[in-house]
């Protein structure tokens, strides 16, 4: 026999699970922690292919000058100069990785609540017909 | 106001019932009007110029999600571009490769933001978008706006860059790299337009958050000073190539689209018809969920209750009280 609540229980899950669920239960699968450092490595690989984007642009602003000047171009105070760059922009995108990924795992929090909540009623309301069926 | 309170219950009636026809018309249309507006602006390349090609690939739009549309019209641009100078293209994917993968890709839902901001910018008012964006969207808005004024800026140099290019007489790609990259950056507009816009839409956000009566409001205005202040300085201090009759008539439209989203569109709980599928141990289910249309009651009875009565059992009666217990009754199944 169909069972009117249960339906209706299940299809807001459902609807759930299809919408905004789909990323949010994704993300519940790792802990707050973990979540955010993945996002600190996604930024740290995305600033890195950037930073070689942005210094292969400036290379090729500067081209001529830098054509001009290949010999005398002191090689170990520009490679220490990209160096910091580099390191400042990881850092800045780094933090802003982080937060924004923490954000949206606190964000995901009240979604999974009633979802959880929900799948703990369905739980409760299996136990019960099983209880039912037995007795 | 009771109007706009009767076109908002109306707008969300005719949505939640025709949502499946709406969605896709209004993606359609937007990325047949940015279609065309490229095609306008720089349509160098012949072959894909057709207006045609542009209705097709508005039709394909129209049916898959914002990024798409994005990366579909990101395409089109760099293949016009590609058409005016190999050069012009490196610069733009330069360009926009490094607005992805430090910004966008945190905002990538605010695609539509991101056209309509462009477009705004092709009708001369983009000062109407930062408001109704940071009202409607909050913080993260930022980054497509802003994105949206510098693809803008890219297309609008690439419908001068032929006759720029031959005036500067850069004949070789290096010098013509520099060129574009340093008419790119000594643009001042858009310095200006940037920073004003991120800081109109951090003051809206911080206004409306404030537990005022009437916040939203007061974050319009404040939001729309800010903006006209810091464009109207830009303008003065750096120069910038910005029409201020304009701005200000794209500010005021803002206040206005605003305060019209704010009424009709915004926090209404658009729900839509939803199709699901799922299974137990017994049945599959193919369900179809339409949302309830809740009409506006204007006969609500409040029962005031008495301190002495209040011992006794008083029950209040009012239309909603069957709807208590969780919202297992929004859709009809």
């Amino acid at each position: 026999m169909l069972n009117e609540n249960k339906v209706k229980m299940m299809t807001k899950m459902a609807i759930y699970e299809k919408n905004e669920g789909k990323r949010m239960l994704k993300m519940s699968r790792y802990y707050k922690g973990d979540f955010v450092t993945l996002g600190v490595l996604k930024s740290i690989i995305a600033s890195t292919f950037a930073f070689a984007v942005i210094v292969i642009f400036f290379a090729l602003c500067n081209m001529e000058k830098i054509v001009s000047e290949v010999n005398t171009m002191d090689y170990t105070l520009i490679a220490k100069k990209v160096g910091i760059y580099y390191i400042l922009f990881l850092i800045v995108f780094s933090i802003i990785g982080g937060i924004v990924n923490a954000y949206q795992y606190n964000k995901s929090r009240a979604g999974l609540k009633k979802y959880f909540s929900r799948l703990n009623k369905l739980e409760r309301f299996y136990n019960n017909q099983n209880k039912k069926r037995n007795s | 106001m009771e109007f706009l309170l009767e076109l908002k219950e109306n707008i969300r009636r005719i949505y939640s019932r025709f949502d499946k026809i709406i969605v896709p018309a209004i993606r359609f249309f937007i990325a047949l009007v940015s279609f065309l507006m490229l095609n306008s602006n720089i349509g160098y390349m012949a072959k894909i110029k057709s207006p045609l090609i542009a209705i097709i690939l508005s039709i394909v739009c129209a049916f898959l999600p914002s990024w798409f549309t994005i990366l579909i019209l990101t395409i089109f641009m760099i293949l016009h571009l590609y058409a005016i100078s190999i050069e012009f293209t490196i610069v733009a994917l330069c360009v926009i490769l490094v607005m992805y993968l430090m910004f966008f890709r945190f905002s990538s839902k605010y695609g539509y933001l991101l056209i309509a901001t462009v477009l705004l910018c092709w009708i001369k008012i983009p000062a109407a978008i930062p408001v109704v964006a940071a009202l409607g969207f909050g913080m993260v808005t930022i980054v497509p706006v802003a994105f949206g004024v510098v693809i803008f800026n890219i297309i609008e140099t690439a419908s001068q860059y032929e006759a720029a290019i031959t005036n500067a007489s850069a004949s070789d790609s290096v010098q013509q790299i520099s060129y574009i990259a340093e008419s790119f950056m000594s643009n001042k507009s858009v310095i200006v337009m940037v920073a004003a816009f991120s800081v109109t839409i951090i003051v809206v956000n911080c206004i409306k958050r404030l537990s005022i009566n009437n916040s939203w409001l007061y974050a319009i205005i404040a939001g729309t000073v800010v903006e006209l202040l810091f464009l109207i300085i830009g303008i003065l201090a750096f120069d910038a190539k910005i029409n201020i009759l304009v701005t200000v008539l794209g500010a005021v439209l803002g206040v206005i689209v605003g305060y019209i989203c704010k009424m009709l569109l915004f926090n209404v709980d658009f729900k839509r018809t939803e199709f699901v599928q799922y299974e137990d141990d017994e049945y599959y289910y193919y369900v179809k969920a339409v949302p309830k249309i809740t009409i506006a009651n204007t006969d609500v009875k409040v029962k005031q209750i008495n301190a002495r009565k209040t011992k006794k059992s008083s029950k209040t009666t009012d239309s909603y009280s069957d709807v208590t217990n969780d919202d297992d009754d929004d859709y009809i199944v």
